[in-house]
């Protein structure tokens, strides 16, 4: 069925690009828009546009932020000898909040997936390598999730960085085999960073 | 374990069927279609969280909305626990005591059931695949998280086939100078996958030929793995990336991952015949029952003994075999169907067993006590 207001049928369509997000939703979602007061709608149109000013990669981790280097590339306090490789921004977020890790991070932008499509030259491998050879890196934690595209990936940067005489470890398996860093809690994430083994 | 209760409500051909088993004995027979093997279905389901065969919703009795099947398992130290798995428009809930359970993962394993059906003939004459998942399903039983690498190894292994793919077709680009690591990771992964195979083999396989010659009166039984990996080494690492080796450039011709776990199979052999292609259907029958025999006795030795169901048991067995079949089941509570009436009672006759028959006729299930 199609509203007699182009604008609706406007605010589904764009709505119902979304991930995760179908017609049905899409018209949930409108609906509630229409019953809201003006300044909600208003707020969240402001906060969209925000995010695509403002939010950009670091451009020395890749992680997401406001500034470039990000807050945690420039503060003084953390410790520059060790990088933690995670996939996703979401993971740097999992990590910071076990409170452990005091060193830097690198976002490759995903994991090795040929059946994506996905090969090293896609993700931020050479970046990394770039990051290294100032000498200042002792220590790569690779820290991508627990399943096959993770585990390979790891494997992929230990024979990659191996040469360049940097310690190479990856956080211990405490994490349900399979699943997501997103998703592990403090706690578990925790034991494994503390457990990570040499590559 | 046991079962002393079984309920189904609007299950298969069943609108509404109550059972008690008998601790020890219990026969199903029934004509052809009557629904003997529905019931059977049914305890699976209650075991394992899915049905036998098909879709769960194809388990739903036909114009019904919704069915459901409640059991009633007790261990051997006499706990009692009731398992309920209901299917309706909305899927599949299963509750344990009064609790949901969030996934099959949660149930599988509480109330161990071995299996024997006809499709069993299979894993014997059937695809070298047949044999694969047999052997992975013990495996699983045996080692914990075996199930996690096999699901990772054969992830990593689409994910390696698909940077062949490309190099067969003469893309690839970038993906290329990763596939030294896919590869590492697909030898870590099968060779661990080896080893277990191997091991659940070592204690399957006596119990395989002891069961075999029980069954049959004689004749020598035997399982071997089948592989293009040289698995009589300690280093089964090496053995394995020298079979990758090997087939390297055919590998890379062809597009795909030609050697590994995925690729073996088992020879089964009586007397040094292959029942894979020269058996008779009585022995190829006589293996297949050796092998889930087999199964419930290291099922056995990891923890409870299991329930062991044996659908068409007597089908493809001459009398002798029927014979020794019945004496075979002992040590665990064993539920037999039976399409056959005269034949099983005579059989029943001269064994003496104890037990209980329960007769489908038009729809019902009548129940009779054998002394
Ligand atoms: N969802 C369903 N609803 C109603 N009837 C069904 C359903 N699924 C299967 N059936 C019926 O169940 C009957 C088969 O029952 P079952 O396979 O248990 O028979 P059986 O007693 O094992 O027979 P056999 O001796 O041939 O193995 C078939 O007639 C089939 O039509
Ligand atoms: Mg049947
Ligand atoms: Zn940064």
């Amino acid at each position: 069925m199609r509203y007699a207001s182009p604008a609706i049928e406007r605010a589904i369509e764009r709505l119902s690009r979304l991930p995760g997000v179908g017609r049905k939703t899409a018209q949930r979602l409108v609906f509630h828009l229409l019953r809201s007061p003006q300044d909600e709608t208003e707020a969240l149109v402001q906060a969209l546009l925000e995010l695509k000013r403002k939010v950009r990669y670091c451009s020395v981790c890749f992680n997401l932020s406001e500034e470039d280097p990000c807050q945690i590339c420039a503060d003084p306090q953390r410790d520059r000898s060790t990088i933690c490789v995670v996939e996703q921004a979401n993971d740097v977020v999992a990590v910071e909040r076990t409170g452990q890790y005091r060193g830097l991070y690198h976002v490759l932008g995903g994991a090795l997936s040929p059946l994506d499509g996905i090969g090293p030259e896609q993700l931020r491998v050479a970046e990394l390598v770039r990051r290294l050879e100032g000498g200042t890196v002792r220590e790569v934690i690779v820290a991508t999730n627990p399943n096959a595209e993770g585990e390979a990936t790891a494997v992929y940067l230990a024979r990659l960085l191996k040469p360049l005489g940097v310690r190479l470890t990856r956080i211990a398996r405490g994490i349900p085999v399979g699943s997501d860093l997103e998703y592990a809690d403090e706690a578990t994430l925790a034991r494994a960073l503390e457990g990570r083994t040499d590559l | 374990m046991r079962v002393v209760t079984l309920h189904l409500t609007n299950y298969r051909s069943w609108k509404e069927c109550g059972l008690a088993f008998h601790p020890q004995l219990s026969i199903v027979i029934g004509e052809n279609g009557s629904g003997k093997t529905n019931i059977l279905d049914a305890l699976y389901l209650a075991s394992y969280g899915r049905t036998l065969r098909g879709r769960d919703e194809d388990a739903i009795r036909w114009g019904e909305r919704e069915s459901s099947v409640r059991a009633i398992f007790r261990s051997e130290g006499g706990a009692e626990r009731a398992v309920q798995v209901t299917l309706g428009p909305e899927g599949k809930s299963m509750f344990l005591g009064g609790r949901r359970l969030e996934g099959r993962t949660e149930l599988v394993g509480l109330f161990p059931l071995v299996l024997s059906s006809s499709d069993d003939l299979d894993i014997v004459r059937g695809d070298p695949e047949r044999r694969r998942n047999f052997l992975d399903a013990v495996a699983s039983l045996l080692y914990r998280g075996y199930l996690d690498t096999l699901r990772e190894y054969k992830r990593t292994l689409r994910q390696r086939n698909r940077i062949l793919l490309e190099m067969a077709l003469g893309r690839g680009g970038s993906m290329v100078s990763a596939l030294a690591a896919w590869t590492e990771r697909l030898v870590v992964l099968g060779e661990a996958l080896l080893r277990k195979r191997l091991r659940s083999l070592e204690e399957l396989g006596p119990q395989l030929s002891e069961y075999y010659r029980e069954l049959v009166g004689g004749g020598r039984c035997a399982v071997r793995y089948l592989s293009r990996v040289d698995v009589d080494v300690d280093d089964l690492r090496a053995a394995l990336e020298k079979a990758l080796a090997v087939s390297a450039v055919e590998e890379r011709e062809r597009g795909m991952t030609l050697v590994g776990p995925h690729r073996d199979d088992l020879a089964l052999e009586v007397d040094g015949t292959d029942l894979r292609k020269f058996g008779s259907r009585g022995q190829a029958r006589a293996a297949a029952l050796a092998l889930r025999l087999a199964e419930a006795k290291l099922v056995a030795s990891r923890g409870e003994p299991p329930i062991l169901a044996v659908d068409d048991a007597f089908s493809d067995l001459d009398d002798r075999r029927a014979e020794r079949l019945l004496a075979q089941t002992t040590g665990f509570q064993t539920i037999l169907t039976s399409a056959e009436e005269a034949r099983t009672r005579e059989l029943l006759a001269a064994r003496a067993a104890h037990g209980r028959v329960f007769r489908i006729r038009e729809n019902q299930v009548m129940e009779e006590v054998l002394a």
